[in-house]
This record gives C-alpha cells, structure tokens and sequence, in this order.
C-alpha cells in the first residue's frame, strides 16, 4: 500500500486519535502540493503527527494494543516518510 | 457474602493505596512550565511572518527544555516525562528551522504553534489530573 491509501486505512479506523492524524496528514499533503510549504517543512510537521501520537500513546488515550495492524504500519509509512 | 464484600472493599483501597504510590503527585512547578507554554504558543503565533517569530520561538523553546529537565528525575513520572520529551523535539525542530538561512514559510510557522499548543494542552491534561 502506498502512503495514501494507508492514510485511508487509518481513517477508516473509526479511533478518533487516528482519524485526526489521518486527517492532518491528509492536509499537509495538500499544503505542500499547494506550495504553501517546503519539502523539508512537510517532513518536519509530519513528524510532529508522529510525536503527536507518542504523546497519545503516553497518557494512554492511544492504546497501541487496539490498534489494527493496517492502522500500526499507516503510522509507520507516516514515520518513514516523515524521516 | 459479609466476607466477599469486605474482601472486595480491601480491595478496592488497596487499588487507591497503590494508585497513590505509584503515581508521581501534583507538582506546581510542573503544572507551570506546562501552562507557560500552552499560552505561550498561543499568543505568539500572530508574530508568524513578522521578525519577533525567532525570538518566540526561541522563549519557547527555553521553556519545553526547562519542562523536560524539571520533569526527568521525578519518581514515577514516566507519561509525563516521555510527553516531555516528545513536546521538546517538537519545539526543538522549530527553533532549528529559524536558524536555516531559508525563511520560514507562514504555514509552516501558524501550523507549528497551533500543534505546540494543542499537545501541551493534552499534556497539562495530565499534569492537571495527577493525585493531590
């Protein structure tokens, strides 16, 4: 699967946390394509979905136990692609 | 039934006893640092585009490595300090993108405060919700 349709299957998920990661790299995609940021600012904010989500991991609002695997490799490709 | 029942109540206080002692308390300084840079990252974010943005974020950044450091060494203050951790990264990225000759887009800047704010208002959250 690519990083699209990964992101769909994270939005899919029915988990709010998820679905709002899902959603906001969705935007920032947009963005970039739009020029509205560089590549190395997409990276950086996409990043932070991913931080974002260890912080949810940490007060355990996201339970990475629940999490489908298609949901845990979308937040991988996300990491991967964030770099 | 008597007995299932007091065993079931010993129980009970023996989960809060051990919640208590388990869970690092309230802390005000924490509390602080947290609040500081929820509102911090408010306001400043209308200084996107504008010379005093560097400045900002370099305050705030100030303020999410003094949250780390006060959060690392209090026992049994795992959630908080690994937030921390994340938080400081975050903000770190920021500040090192105001270092790069390269300006910094409006997007990126308005984007980078409202996440700021909205996890530190997740981790004040935390912060807020310890035992007293």
């Amino acid at each position: 699967m690519n990083l699209d349709e990964q992101l769909q299957a994270m939005a899919n998920s029915g988990h709010p946390t998820i679905v709002e990661i899902a959603n906001r790299a969705g935007a920032l995609k947009s963005a970039l394509q739009q020029g509205q940021c560089g590549p190395d600012e997409y990276k950086s904010l996409l990043t932070d979905l991913v931080r974002e989500a260890n912080i949810e991991a940490a007060i355990e609002d996201l339970n990475t136990r629940q999490l489908t695997y298609q949901v845990l490799n979308g937040l991988l490709a996300l990491a991967s692609v964030a770099g | 039934m008597k007995k299932l029942i007091l065993a079931f109540l010993l129980f009970l206080n023996g989960c809060a006893v051990y919640d208590a002692y388990v869970t690092a308390h309230f802390d005000n300084n924490e509390y602080k640092l947290i609040n500081d840079i929820r509102t911090m990252s408010n306001q400043s974010a209308s200084t996107c585009g504008k010379p005093e943005a560097k400045q900002a974020v370099d305050n705030l950044y100030d303020l999410s490595l003094q949250f780390k450091n006060y959060s690392e060494f209090i026992p049994h203050n795992e959630e908080t300090q690994k937030a921390a951790q994340q938080l400081e990264l975050m903000v770190k990225d920021f500040r090192d993108a105001y270092r790069k000759p390269e300006p910094v887009s409006m997007f990126y800047c308005t984007t980078k405060f409202t996440t700021i704010e909205r996890n530190a208002v997740k981790i004040q959250n935390i912060v807020g919700t310890k035992p007293r």
